[in-house]
C-alpha cells in the first residue's frame, strides 16, 4: 500500500541534465518540486576524484557508472521476426544512472544542430522531389526552426561555457569557425580548446582537400570559466578520462558542474535519490497527471501527487516510462498507427585507422573528451545528396578522446587478433595512429521502435523496453559515401596505412558505437506522428511533458545533448511564461 | 667537459678552489651557487626558504627557471639568478638536479589534528567549495606526475604555505591550466597550513619500491536526497552495476570504434 505524500506543484522523473534544468526553471518561477532519481546521489567531491576514477577496469570495462542492468535492461531484436533477448551486459549504448545522469560520463562535444536538420523532410522534397524519400525511411519535421532554439542553444551553451569558435556571427561568416552553422548570437562562452598534432594534421590534409576544417565544440573548458549561475569550472587538464568517466578537475561541464549545487540549496527543490518511478498517475479520464508512484531503496511504495510532471529520464525510459502509464497510443508498426516508440533512431557511426611512421608521435593519452578538429562539409544537406540517392550525413574529425591503455590498440587491419605478433604490433603503432571518427545520421524508419516487451520484466515486475532496430539501407550507403571520403583525407595526413571501415549491418548490439538513442517521443505538429507538440508537452495529458533526445524524429549528423539542452530550455520558456499563467494545450 | 660537468660546477661554484681541477668556465654575470641556498645535493634549506629541488622534474625545473626570469612567478632572489642565466644553462642545471636522489631528514613534527585535515583536502577535497583533491596532478600522497607535476612529498612546510599563499595572491601565477591560482583562493589560511604539514610529514616511497595505490578514504556520499521517502544511507563503494567483460574492443571518439572497428566487418 503506497504512502500519499504531500502534494507538490511538480516533479521530474530523472535528475540528469533535463532534471536539474526544469528543476531550476520551476523552481525560479516559485514551484515547489520534487525531482526523483533512481541511482545514487553523486558529486565531484568525494566521488569522481582520483586516483580512483581513473580505474579504468572498472569505470572503461565493467561501467560502474551505468544503469544497473541486472534490475533493469533492454530487450534487443534486429527485426520483428526475431525473438528480442535482454541485453546482460551494455555494449553498444551506455546509459547511465545517478544523480547527474549520463551528462555525467560524457565526453562533452556539444554542437548545435543545422536548421535543414529540424526541416528534413520539407528541405528534402524541396531540393530533391517526393520521390527521393525511399519507403524504408519515414523523415519528419521537428516543428520548430533554428532561430528558433537559438537563444535557448546560446544559453545552453553559456551555462556549461563551451569552447569552440562561431562560424556565423548574426549572419556573417567568421574564418575559423563551422562556415554551415546557422547564424548565432555571440561567440562561444570560452575559446577552442588546443588543438592536438593528429588534429593539426587533419586540419592541413582537409583544408587542402578544399574542406572547411574547425575546432570541435567542447563542454571540457579551454579556461575557467563562471556561468551565468555563478558556478566557477576549471580548466581541462586532458587526462583522456571523460567518457565513462566523471571529471575530477571540475573541468566537465555536468549538472554537478554548472547547477546542481545551486538548485540543491533552492528551498523549493527537494531531491530524493534511490526512488525507482513506477508509473505516472492518471485521473479516471486519463486526461490529466495526478502524480506518480515510486519505490524508494527501503522498498516502499510512495505516491507523489505533483500537478505538472516532467518527464526527463533518458530517450529509452521516457518511452518506457509512457507506455508504461499508458499515456499516448503505442505505435505499431503492423499499421503504422500510433506514435509512442515510433521513429527511434540511432547514429550511423564508423572510423577510419590512419597508421603513420613512427616518426609521428599522436600522444593519444594527451587527449580530451571533446578536442580535435572536424569538417561538415558532408553533414546534413551542406551537399549535394542528388547523385547518391541517400538522404543524411556525417562529420569527420580527428577528435581521439583517449590513449586508455586498456581499451586503445589500434593496429592494422591484417594483424593476428592475439599473441605475440599482436602484442608487436600493439607496441608498433600505439602512438603512431590517428582514428577519424565518421559521425553519422540516423533516418527513422518504420521498422525500427521500442515497445514493453511481452516476455522480460525488471526488478519490479514491470515489462523491460524491447528494440526493434536495423540501420536503414540509405544510412549503409551515406557510411560508405563518407567513409571513403574520410579514407581520403586519412591519406592526405600521410598515413602509410589508412584502413576504413563503413558501417555495415546488421547492427549489433554488443560492440560499442555511441550512447546516442533517440526517438520514441517524437515532437511535431501533427498528433498523428508525434507524441508531444512542439513545447514538448504531450498531447494527451496536457500536464506531463516529455523532454530529451526522445523527441528527436530522426537522429542528425551531430551529437544530441546541445540540442537536448536547448530543447529542455526551449520547453521551460513555455511552461513558465505560458502554461503556468493557463495551464492547458499549449499548442 | 661535456655539458653535464659544466653544469655540476655552476652548481657547486662557491666551493673551495680544489674541487675543480678543470679550468673553470665562464659564467654568466650575476650567477651564485644554486647549493648555497638548495644544499650540496639539492635538498634544500627551509631556513632560507629554499625549497627541495633533487628528483624535481627536469620540465617542471627548467619551467619555475623561466618564470623567475619572466615574473610569472615572482621571487626576488631568484629573479635575477634566473635572468643571467640562458635557456641552455637552465635546462641543463634543471636536468642535473632531476637525477639527484638525496634523502629525507626526519619528518616535522606536527599535531595529528591539521595533518588530518591536510590528508583530507590533499586526498578528497572539499566539495561545498569546488576544491578538487591535490593527487589529482600531483600524484598520489605527493608523489609527482612527471614531466609537468611536481612532487609536494617531504618539501618543506613553510614552502608550501608560501607557494600556496604565492599562488593566491597572484605572484605566481606560471600554470598552463590556471587551476593552481582558484584552487589557492579558495583554501582559508588554516587549510593551506594543514596541507602543508600533511605533505611536509609525507615521504615518497623509496626508488624502486612500487607502492599500489589505493583508493581515496570512505567518506559520506556526494549531496544525499532528503529522507521524506526514509532513504537509508546509499551503498558506498561497488553497486550491482559493476559487469565483468572481455576487455576486447572499446570505444574511441563518438562511437568511432578505435581498435575494434576496423576489423569488425572482415
Amino acid at each position: 500500500m503506497a504512502t500519499r505524500l504531500p502534494e507538490v506543484d511538480a516533479v521530474t522523473l530523472g535528475v540528469g541534465l533535463v532534471g536539474t534544468l526544469l528543476g531550476r526553471e520551476l523552481t525560479r518561477a516559485g514551484l515547489k518540486v520534487v525531482g526523483l532519481e533512481r541511482g545514487e546521489p553523486r558529486a565531484t567531491v568525494p566521488d569522481f576524484q582520483g586516483p580512483q576514477i581513473h580505474d579504468e577496469l572498472r569505470y572503461s570495462i565493467r561501467k560502474a557508472l551505468m544503469q544497473d542492468n541486472a534490475r533493469e535492461t533492454v530487450t534487443f531484436r534486429n527485426n520483428r521476426d526475431e525473438t528480442a533477448l535482454p541485453i546482460r551486459r551494455w555494449g553498444s549504448f551506455l546509459p547511465g544512472t545517478g544523480l547527474g545522469g549520463a551528462a555525467v560520463h560524457w565526453n562533452g562535444q556539444t554542437y548545435r544542430f543545422q536548421d535543414s536538420d529540424f526541416r528534413l523532410r520539407s528541405r528534402t522534397v524541396e531540393r530533391y522531389g517526393r520521390n527521393f524519400i525511399g519507403p524504408d525511411i519515414s523523415p519528419q519535421d521537428w516543428g520548430v526552426t533554428a532561430a528558433d532554439l537559438e537563444p535557448h542553444y546560446d544559453r545552453f551553451e553559456y551555462l556549461l561555457g563551451v569552447s569552440g569558435k562561431a562560424g556565423n556571427l548574426e549572419g556573417r561568416k567568421v574564418n575559423g569557425g563551422n562556415p554551415f552553422e546557422d547564424p548565432r548570437a555571440r561567440e562561444y562562452p570560452t575559446p577552442p580548446m588546443k588543438e592536438p598534432y593528429g588534429s593539426a594534421l587533419f586540419r592541413k590534409a582537409a583544408a587542402g582537400l578544399g574542406y572547411h576544417p574547425y575546432p570541435q565544440p567542447s563542454a571540457n573548458l579551454s579556461r575557467p570559466y563562471t556561468n551565468p549561475e555563478g558556478l566557477t569550472m576549471n580548466t581541462c587538464m586532458f587526462c583522456g578520462y571523460c567518457e565513462r568517466y566523471g571529471c575530477e578537475h571540475f573541468a566537465k561541464s555536468s549538472p554537478q558542474t554548472i547547477l546542481l549545487p545551486v538548485l540543491l540549496k533552492d528551498p523549493n527543490y527537494t531531491l530524493r535519490t534511490n526512488c525507482q518511478v513506477l508509473r505516472i498517475n492518471l485521473d479516471k479520464d486519463g486526461r490529466q497527471a495526478t502524480g506518480v508512484t515510486y519505490i524508494d531503496a527501503a522498498g516502499r511504495e510512495f505516491e507523489q501527487p505533483a500537478r505538472l510532471v516532467i518527464v526527463g529520464m533518458f530517450a529509452l525510459n521516457n518511452v518506457r516510462m509512457l507506455l508504461l502509464s499508458g499515456i499516448g497510443k503505442p505505435y505499431a508498426p503492423a499499421t503504422g498507427q500510433g506514435v509512442v516508440g515510433r521513429n527511434y533512431a540511432y547514429q550511423t557511426t564508423s572510423a577510419v585507422d590512419v597508421f603513420f611512421d613512427q616518426d609521428v608521435h599522436i600522444n593519444p593519452f594527451m587527449r580530451s573528451g571533446a578536442n580535435g578538429t572536424v569538417i561538415s562539409d558532408f553533414v546534413s544537406d551542406n551537399f549535394d545528396h542528388g547523385p547518391h540517392g541517400f538522404i543524411g550525413g556525417a562529420y569527420v574529425g580527428e577528435i581521439m578522446s583517449h590513449g586508455r591503455p586498456i581499451e586503445f590498440h589500434p593496429v592494422p587491419p591484417d594483424t593476428p587478433k592475439w599473441g605475440a605478433d599482436w602484442k608487436r604490433a600493439v607496441v608498433r603503432h600505439y602512438n603512431h595512429t590517428s582514428v577519424l571518427s565518421i559521425h553519422g545520421s540516423s533516418v527513422a524508419s518504420p521498422r525500427n521502435y521500442l515497445d514493453l516487451d511481452p516476455t522480460y520484466k525488471d526488478a519490479w515486475g514491470l515489462p523491460l523496453l524491447r528494440m526493434t532496430f536495423d540501420f536503414p539501407e540509405n544510412d549503409l550507403k551515406m557510411s560508405a559515401y563518407i567513409t571513403k571520403k574520410a579514407e581520403e583525407i586519412g591519406r592526405a595526413m600521410g598515413g602509410r596505412q589508412v584502413a576504413g571501415s563503413p558501417r555495415k549491418g546488421p547492427y549489433t548490439i554488443t560492440q560499442y558505437q555511441t550512447t546516442h538513442n533517440t526517438g520514441g517521443t517524437v515532437m511535431g505538429t501533427d498528433p498523428a506522428t508525434s507524441v508531444v507538440n512542439r513545447y514538448l508537452q504531450s498531447w494527451d495529458v496536457s500536464n506531463v511533458f516529455v523532454i530529451g533526445a526522445s523527441n528527436f524524429p530522426q537522429n542528425a549528423s551531430y551529437n544530441p545533448t546541445d540540442t537536448v539542452g536547448a530543447l529542455a530550455y526551449w520547453a521551460a520558456d513555455a511552461l513558465v511564461n505560458r502554461y503556468l499563467k493557463s495551464p492547458g494545450a499549449l499548442a | 667537459m661535456n655539458s653535464m660537468e659544466f653544469v655540476m660546477l655552476l652548481a657547486l661554484l662557491g666551493r673551495p678552489a680544489h674541487a675543480a681541477e678543470t679550468p673553470r668556465p665562464t659564467l654568466p654575470q650575476g650567477v651564485i651557487a644554486c647549493e648555497s641556498c638548495h644544499g650540496g645535493q639539492g635538498q634544500g634549506n627551509p631556513a632560507v626558504g629554499a625549497p627541495r629541488i633533487a628528483g624535481q622534474p627536469a620540465a617542471y625545473l627548467a619551467r619555475q627557471l623561466e618564470s623567475f626570469a619572466d615574473g610569472s612567478r615572482h621571487n626576488p632572489t631568484m629573479a635575477p639568478i634566473a635572468k643571467s642565466l640562458d635557456d641552455k644553462t637552465r635546462e641543463a642545471l634543471a636536468a642535473y638536479y632531476s637525477t639527484l636522489a638525496v634523502p629525507y631528514g626526519p619528518p616535522e613534527k606536527r599535531a595529528k589534528n591539521p595533518v588530518d585535515r591536510g590528508k583530507r583536502l590533499a586526498r578528497v577535497g572539499d566539495g561545498e567549495r569546488a576544491i578538487q583533491a591535490c593527487g589529482n596532478c600531483h600524484g598520489p600522497d605527493g608523489i609527482g606526475e612527471p614531466p609537468s607535476y611536481p612532487y609536494l612529498a617531504g618539501l618543506h612546510r613553510d614552502y608550501l604555505v608560501a607557494t600556496l599563499r604565492a599562488w593566491r595572491d597572484g605572484s605566481r601565477r606560471n600554470d598552463a591550466s590556471g587551476q593552481m591560482p582558484i584552487i589557492a583562493k579558495r583554501m582559508k589560511d588554516d587549510e593551506i597550513e594543514a596541507v602543508a604539514a600533511y605533505y611536509a610529514a609525507a615521504r615518497p616511497p623509496a626508488p624502486g619500491i612500487h607502492r599500489p595505490m589505493r583508493p581515496a578514504p570512505a567518506v559520506p556520499r556526494g549531496n544525499a536526497g532528503d529522507d521524506d521517502g526514509g532513504n537509508p544511507p546509499p551503498p558506498s563503494g561497488g553497486t550491482g552495476i559493476e559487469q565483468g567483460e572481455p576487455t576486447t574492443g572499446g570505444s574511441q571518439g563518438p562511437g568511432g570504434g578505435g581498435a575494434a572497428n576496423p576489423r569488425q566487418n572482415r
